[in-house]
């Protein structure tokens, strides 16, 4: 279980993050939301371990988050991140396999023979739905299919959502921008799948809808604080979305009009 | 994408040309290399021809006397043999200094010698030796020789520092940024040494134009056995690095995320790189280029991977500058054209060619 206590992270002199106490359990797919500038992007950094933070504490399974090494957090958790350039011509297979051999000590939690890494990356493939792309240039690839290959490289990294170390972390930010409505569904799908499997997801969504459908729990920022945490139907989300994302009354009728007349 | 944890289909991705040449690179170059460095030792105005010098190469590891008179032996022990092994120790350190840079900064573009690395090398190396007419003789007789090479090393270092820090932000490098440091700090680097130029005399002045030509005329044991172990130091820092430098390549959050020290490989890339662009231009002085055109050719071959990039690489240098060498010594004959000439007529177009690729690519 990953859990932070009075979490607080500044940059400079801004405050970005502060008195964050949430917890992460396996099993469960956890979402941050929040209007832009509300912490997300820095609570997952503070969480993934790659920023440090300036007041309280992160533990993963009681130790010290900053206590652990790069190389051991590599085999708990990997993040699929925002950014998908790479300016030298890898194949796709090469890229995933950057993941597939990010750690020798990523290992199944059974006695089972760990998966050869080659058929890791063929089944890594398959599930992205890129397997015939296997041996195409990375760099000629479209903005949603390069985020499709980062994801399977990302899966391949933490494989077994529960390692001999415990339940794996799998970490996204914004997975679903860029790509196709059909394919949102099914990262998330991949997602929860993952949890169901006992391993512990944490995503940053700007997608209301996809992010209540999909969380087990939704973490809900404004200014660095929380403003809500807990299940999404246990939430009052009209109220919550008017006071922290200052949508109206009519706004609210809107969107939920247009998503009936596109559905019907 | 389908969920299922495990597939059921046959999934077989089939072997590609890029698998094959990587296999197919080591062996090659190295019997490429082998032979190019055979015939370099036959070109020059003593005639010694491939089957006599083979024959001496065996009789130097207990094979039958080559039967070659001692003048022969003299121009091929002390002319033409450290000529070559200089170019191959050049080569070697260039083309894996520049593979490590461009992982570094990410981008196929950074050449020591473009962004400024080279340059400040020459300028700490120029001024060491205006310096060293200062220096008591004792002082010059016991660590004279380290003198230049430790200069130039600081020289490179000092500017790799602070080119990356001018460049980077955010764990991100603009490559505009590096390109325009990168002249604005040669710039800065060409004009100190102007002015330490202008305050020399006729034998520094000689010397001076030997570090801004580039050349491998110079070349004497004393200075292979200054560059050696240099170059030996990269050429084994290279399977600890590869998985590192792989990693960078994706982003330094990245690299993170996967595992990786990014301040401890940083930090390792930097002083190796600089050591070795020391070293370099302390022995044979600028010569640009080589490290930007190798490492683009085999990255089309072979795939960016640096497991066998970097060593491929390592070949892939020695044999340019081998070949560069050979050309700048005949085409002119019987005198000689600096091969930094040679490698930026070489190496001028196939920047140009990446840098143009690039812009229609929008990848700036």
């Amino acid at each position: 279980m990953l859990s932070t206590d009075n979490l607080g992270y500044s940059r400079g002199k801004a405050q970005v993050l502060r008195g964050i106490t949430a917890c992460f359990r396996p099993g469960e797919i956890s979402v941050i939301i929040g209007p832009n500038g509300a912490g997300k992007s820095s609570l997952l950094g503070c969480l993934t371990g790659e920023l440090k933070p300036t007041a309280g504490k992160i533990e993963l399974e009681g130790r010290h988050l900053a206590s652990l090494s790069a190389r051991d957090l590599a085999a708990r958790r990997a993040v699929l991140a925002q950014s998908n350039n790479l300016s030298f011509p890898f194949t796709v297979t090469e890229v995933i396999a950057l993941g597939a051999t990010a750690n020798a000590q990523h290992l199944p939690s059974q006695e089972a023979a760990p998966l050869p890494p080659q058929q890791m990356i063929e089944q890594a493939l398959a599930k992205v739905g890129l397997l015939q792309y296997a041996n195409r240039l990375y760099q000629q690839l479209s903005g949603g299919e390069k985020q499709r290959v980062q994801l399977a490289r990302v899966l391949c990294q933490v494989w077994y959502p529960v390692s001999d170390a415990g339940p794996s972390l799998l970490f996204l930010d914004e997975p679903t921008a860029g790509l196709d409505l059909k394919y949102q569904f099914d990262l998330m799908e991949m997602a929860r799948g993952y949890a169901k499997a006992g391993g512990c997801v944490i995503a940053v969504l700007h997608e209301l809808d996809m992010a209540y459908t999909f969380a087990d729990q939704l973490l809900l920022l404004e200014n660095g604080t929380i403003a809500a945490c807990g299940k999404p139907e246990e939430l009052d989300m009209p109220q919550l979305l008017k006071s922290v994302y200052k949508l109206s009354d009519s706004l609210i009728a809107q969107k939920a009009g247009a998503s009936a007349r596109l559905l019907a | 994408m389908t969920l299922s944890q495990t597939s059921a289909i046959p999934l077989k991705v089939k072997r590609t040309f890029r698998q094959q040449a990587q296999a197919l690179t080591l062996p090659l170059g190295l019997v490429s290399l082998f032979v190019a460095t055979c015939y370099s030792l036959t070109i020059g105005a003593s005639d010694l021809d491939a089957p006599k010098v083979l024959a001496w190469g065996l009789e130097q590891i207990g094979g039958p006397d080559a039967h070659l008179t001692s003048l022969q032996e003299l121009v091929l022990v002390k002319i033409r043999l450290p000529r070559v092994l200089l170019a191959i120790l050049v080569g070697s350190t260039l083309a894996v200094a520049g593979v490590m840079m461009q992982g570094l900064f990410r981008n196929p573009l950074a050449d020591p010698g473009i962004i400024g690395v080279a340059n400040g090398a020459a300028l700490a190396a120029v001024t060491a030796i205006t310096l060293s007419s200062f220096l008591p003789i004792w002082l010059m007789d016991t660590a004279g020789a380290a003198l230049l090479p430790l200069a130039a090393f600081l020289g490179a270092a000092s500017a790799t520092l602070l080119l990356y820090r001018a460049a980077t932000q955010g764990g991100q490098t603009n490559v505009a940024t590096m390109l325009l440091a990168g002249i604005a700090f040669s710039a800065i680097a060409g004009a100190f040494t102007g002015v330490v130029v202008f305050n020399s005399n006729d034998d520094q002045l000689r010397d001076f134009t030997f570090w801004t030509m580039g050349s491998l005329g110079g070349a004497t044991w004393e200075r292979i056995v200054i560059l050696a172990p240099l170059c030996l130091l990269m050429l084994l820092a290279m399977p600890l690095l590869s998985r590192g430098l792989n990693a960078l390549l994706l982003g330094e959050a990245e690299a993170y995320h996967m595992g990786i020290d990014t301040q401890k490989t940083k930090r390792a890339i930097i002083l190796l790189t600089a050591a070795g662009v020391g070293g370099a231009v302390a022995t044979a002085g600028i010569i640009g280029f080589a490290s930007i055109i190798v490492p683009h050719v085999l990255r089309q071959i072979i795939g960016p991977d640096h497991r066998v990039l970097l060593p491929a690489s390592a070949i892939g240098g020695a044999f340019l500058l081998v070949l560069s060498d050979m050309i700048a010594r005949t085409i002119v004959a019987p005198a000689e054209l600096p091969i930094g000439i040679i490698t930026a007529i070489i190496g001028a177009p196939v920047f140009l060619s990446i840098l143009l690729s690039r812009r229609r690519q929008m990848q700036f």
